[in-house]
């Protein structure tokens, strides 16, 4: 269906669309901010717009301005994502969806929220929680990230998928801006070609989305192990089983105790894994006697309810907490079967302890019994060659994990530059998708089907710094910015 | 730390690199949900900041207003999973924004001008300062316990001074006040970065001729040596924003004994809190209204009194306490602090509104604080937006039901 566009003449003449510098900048970034290497490589990585529309028919305008003017649209939810998903390479403007906040209707009896894209998961929860409902599913950043954001990276691990689904399991219907500003209900199959393309086939306005009672108890437990190996078996175990945990989180113990301040008495030191059921009581009782003597069989050791009580209100912040003792975060992570997770960390541990790095991981169970991995590299990238080397680790197990078959998770505009090479399956999918929806390439470019960046070059400059580095350890004038523990240098 | 940012706009780089972008402060920020930009939330500014000291860009009018339309409400220090101390990085810039004469935003210099000529920041005369005090209060000059009216008391909402006052007098406290001597806390010069300032006067041929220079610390000593010269070991404050300030910020500008104060320091919800536990406040009437509490973010969130107001209140016989969405340390900024309303008062009315709407929400009749400031914000949104909801603070509250007025 298409519908009447008011047709934007003079873009200074819209009140809802911003030139100053200061809201561009904000707009601009994402997780990883602006730092000054970004801005070598992501060209004109500042918009020359910020347009706030507030219902689908000034989204369909502002991209038929863009489109007739030639100018980069970049749609912009939480910008929590990694990577510079949500952050221009080509100035453009930016659609910052999260005026699109309205709640349209609840159906209590079919059980969906209809609710505009940019509203923030825990906004929405909240409101649900009023009238006694829940969500099913959401990432981690709910605090911040919003329902379409999620949809177009392809989220997939995050609080309720291991029993709920993907978020595209959760979506029945969705209203859409195509690239060419039509406006579009679609259902089904087609709404596929918005999950995980970062908005090169349009932007998400409004959906419906599946929704729940508010579950009768919520609780779970946690216990520490003598190895990464347990993690992996055991998440298998329980991701197989008819009783599926709303949440399962495996922390290694770097991570654990950065995170957390500390670890609790006579923990394990191989690894923590924290599950979590929700249901009637009586579900959730028998969900946690099932992990409770599965981690016993395995030889865990019980962290006790109130490390399990704080690790699960951590959630949300989980995963920013390593922030607490750095100022540069780099990240890494995969898509990939809980039983490869082993090989890949210990990997990770290796070259780390070569490098003379910070190293630690948690990853996350998503839906159909696949885990998001995430491989840290805490550092300052003021310290040039630690926090290069931290990437080239990154780079290197991004190598290896293709391997093991390992997916990138979020690919955003990095990791872009890894898709032509090892994922040649979903960079087809995305081209196929921008070549049908959006032959100018102006939706988001620079993400999912064509990368600013040479991948040789790319290879060339990380197996360089993995030379020096190492050459740096062997002569011993490469330190560590953060202290270890011994039982960290002992964990390989 | 190596310093790679440029000399524009020197701002020490650890503070901004604390800062993960993860926009957990921004739905719950006072000024992203009245201006909707993410120039205007802690995590957006610092992204925004970072780019202007990385990439050396001027600092123009847009900056200075995105810095100043934050009213260090601290909601974001709550809700950072890193803690990243945004409520003193915004003073500090504001500080910086002053120095380079770039700041502070609008007519908010006024209010430093006034604080050097008349010692508040309403510039009503300093000699007039105590015409609050009525002929019924009782007050003495040898107590050991004083009362720190504050600007907003003394110029603008007297009866907030004099109800305090009534209530001290209720249980035998003949409290010391300063009077003409007492000056601004410096609340409203410390949050917009007005900390040495030169004062300028403009003379007939329309030139500035420089008149002096304002000096917080030296305005903070003043109020601190009156205190000490006249015995008075104990202050207790109506106003939230002085007691947060006399509380937090005064150690740091006290030249003396490293900052530690000649005195105690206690809002007066903690006063009564005390002297409910201690069993020697009767309430002569009973308050038959649906009443929710308001936590004013200088007492709350900065300084963690949360309780206080609350055991007080819900001591009154025939009151309903009911609790808004956002309470305690989630609490929603009334919009009137950090210079808000100083510099873009129609917003700080909006933001007013929107908290006024939750309260509204629960059904209460009546909105109570314990912050002088709330209470002139609140009150301008029910005039202007006609709620149909009473503003009172505690000792309003008192004064009446104890039969004081
Ligand atoms: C603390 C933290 C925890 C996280 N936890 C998880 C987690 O558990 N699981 C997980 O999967 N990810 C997680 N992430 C990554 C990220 O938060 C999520 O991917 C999130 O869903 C992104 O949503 P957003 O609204 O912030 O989108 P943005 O970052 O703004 O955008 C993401 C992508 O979606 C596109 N987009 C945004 N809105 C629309 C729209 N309306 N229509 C079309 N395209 C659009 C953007 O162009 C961009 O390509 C986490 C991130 C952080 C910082
Ligand atoms: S102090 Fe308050 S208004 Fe300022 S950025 Fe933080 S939450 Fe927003
Ligand atoms: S919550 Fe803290 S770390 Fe996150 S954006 Fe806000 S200030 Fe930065």
């Amino acid at each position: 269906m298409t519908e009447i566009v008011q047709e934007i003449k003079d873009i200074s003449d819209v009140e809802w669309v911003s030139t100053r510098i200061t809201e561009r900048l904000a707009a601009s970034g994402d997780t990883t901010g602006i730092p000054y290497y970004h801005f070598r490589w992501k060209k004109k990585w500042l918009a020359d717009y910020v347009a706030w529309p507030r219902n689908a028919e000034q989204v369909a305008a502002i991209i038929k301005f863009a489109q007739k003017n030639q100018i980069a649209v970049v749609p912009r939810g939480g910008g929590t994502c990694y990577y510079g998903s949500a952050s221009p390479t080509r100035g453009g403007v930016i659609v910052d969806t999260k005026p699109l906040d309205k709640i349209i209707e609840i159906n209590k009896e079919k059980m969906w929220a209809h609710i505009q894209s940019g509203i923030v998961w825990e906004v929405l929860d909240r409101k649900l929680a009023k009238q006694g409902l829940a969500l099913k599913v959401t990432p981690q950043s709910a605090p911040a990230s919003t329902i379409a954001g999620w949809l177009a990276i392809g989220g997939k691990a995050g609080i309720g998928t291991p029993k709920y689904g993907t978020i595209l399991d959760n979506i029945l219907e969705m209203e859409v801006v195509r690239p060419d500003g039509t406006i579009e209900t679609i259902t089904g199959a087609d709404m596929e070609t918005f999950y995980g393309t970062s908005g090169i086939a349009g932007i998400v306005v409004s959906l419906k989305l599946s929704i729940r009672e508010m579950p009768e108890r919520t609780d779970g437990l946690m216990f520490s192990f003598d190895s990464i190996e347990h993690a992996c078996h055991l998440t298998e175990e329980l991701a197989s089983t008819s009783i599926k945990p709303v949440y399962l989180r495996v922390t290694d113990p770097e991570y654990e105790w950065r995170s957390q301040g500390g670890l609790p008495q006579n923990s394990r030191k191989g690894c923590f894994v924290l599950v979590t059921y929700d249901g009637t009581a009586d579900q959730v009782e028998k969900g946690i006697e099932y992990a409770r003597n599965l981690f016993k069989k395995a030889g865990g050791t019980d962290v006790g309810k109130e490390h399990y009580q704080k690790s699960w209100d951590d959630r949300f912040i989980i995963e920013m907490k390593l922030k607490l003792e750095v100022p540069t975060l780099s990240m890494q992570n995969f898509w990939m079967k809980p039983k490869n997770v082993s090989h890949l960390a210990r990997k990770m541990y290796e070259i780390a302890d070569k490098y003379k790095i910070n190293s630690c991981y948690y990853m996350v169970l998503g839906a159909g019994g696949m885990v998001r991995f995430c491989a840290f590299a805490p550092s300052d990238h003021r310290y040039w060659m630690h926090f290069m080397s931290g990437k080239a680790m990154l780079h290197k197990l991004v190598k290896m994990g293709f391997k093991y078959d390992a997916k990138l998770y979020t690919l955003g505009l990095q990791n872009t530059v890894y898709l032509k090479k090892y994922q040649k399956k979903e960079y087809n999918h995305f081209k196929t998708v921008r070549d049908q929806w959006d032959p100018n390439g102006l939706m988001n470019p620079d993400k999912l089907t064509g990368s600013n960046l040479s991948y040789s070059r790319l290879n060339l400059m990380f197996t360089m710094n993995g030379w020096i580095r190492r050459l740096m350890t062997l002569f011993r004038v490469a330190r560590n910015i953060l202290q270890v523990p011994r039982w960290v240098k002992e964990r390989t | 730390m190596r310093r790679l940012f440029t000399k524009n706009f020197d701002f020490d780089p650890d503070k901004i690199v604390m800062c993960s972008n993860c926009s957990t402060c921004r739905w719950t920020c006072t000024s992203y949900e009245e201006w909707g930009s993410e120039a205007m939330f802690a995590g957006g500014r610092l992204r925004m900041l970072r780019a202007y000291v990385e990439k050396n860009l001027p600092i123009d009018e847009h900056f200075v207003e995105a810095i100043y339309s934050c009213s260090v409400c601290e909601q974001c220090v709550e809700r950072c999973p890193i803690k990243v101390p945004y409520g003193e990085i915004v003073e500090d810039l504001r500080k910086r924004l002053v120095e380079i004469g770039k700041g502070p935003y609008g007519k908010l210099g006024a209010m430093g001008d006034r604080v050097f000529h008349e010692h508040n920041p309403y510039g009503g005369e300093a000699k007039e300062r105590a015409n609050w005090i009525t002929p019924d209060l009782k007050i003495s000059d040898d107590s050991n316990i004083g009362y720190f009216v504050g600007c907003t008391a003394s110029y603008r909402r007297p009866e907030i001074g004099v109800a305090t006052v009534r209530m001290l007098n209720h249980f035998g406290i003949e409290p010391q006040i300063l009077g003409t001597d007492e000056y601004c806390c410096c609340s409203p010069l410390i949050r917009t970065g007005q900390i040495v300032m030169p004062i300028f006067k403009k003379q007939e041929d329309g030139s500035k001729k420089k008149v002096g220079t304002l000096d917080v610390k030296s305005i903070i000593n003043h109020n601190i040596e009156e205190f000490k010269s006249r015995g008075v070991d104990q202050i207790i404050y109506s106003c939230s924003g002085c007691f947060r300030t006399t509380t937090l910020d005064w150690p740091k500008f006290y030249r003396e004994k490293g900052g530690i104060l000649p005195f105690s320091t206690q809002h007066l919800s903690q006063f009564l809190a005390v002297k409910l536990k201690k069993g020697e406040m009767k309430w002569k009437n009973g308050y038959n209204e649906r009443v929710t509490y308001h936590d004013p973010c200088h007492l709350g969130r900065h300084v963690g009194v949360f309780e206080e107001p609350r055991e007080v209140i819900k001591s009154i016989p025939g009151i309903d306490l009911v609790e808004m969405d956002r309470n305690r340390y989630e609490s929603k900024c009334c919009g009137a602090g950090g210079g808000l309303k100083g510099g873009f008062g129609e917003n700080a009315t909006n933001i007013a509104s929107r908290r006024i709407e939750q309260a509204l929400e629960v059904g209460a009749t009546t909105l109570i604080s314990s912050c002088v400031f709330c209470k002139l914000n609140f009150l301008d949104a029910v005039k202007r937006d006609g709620h149909d909801i009473k503003i009172v603070n505690i000792e309003d509250l008192f004064s009446d039901l104890m039969e004081l007025g």
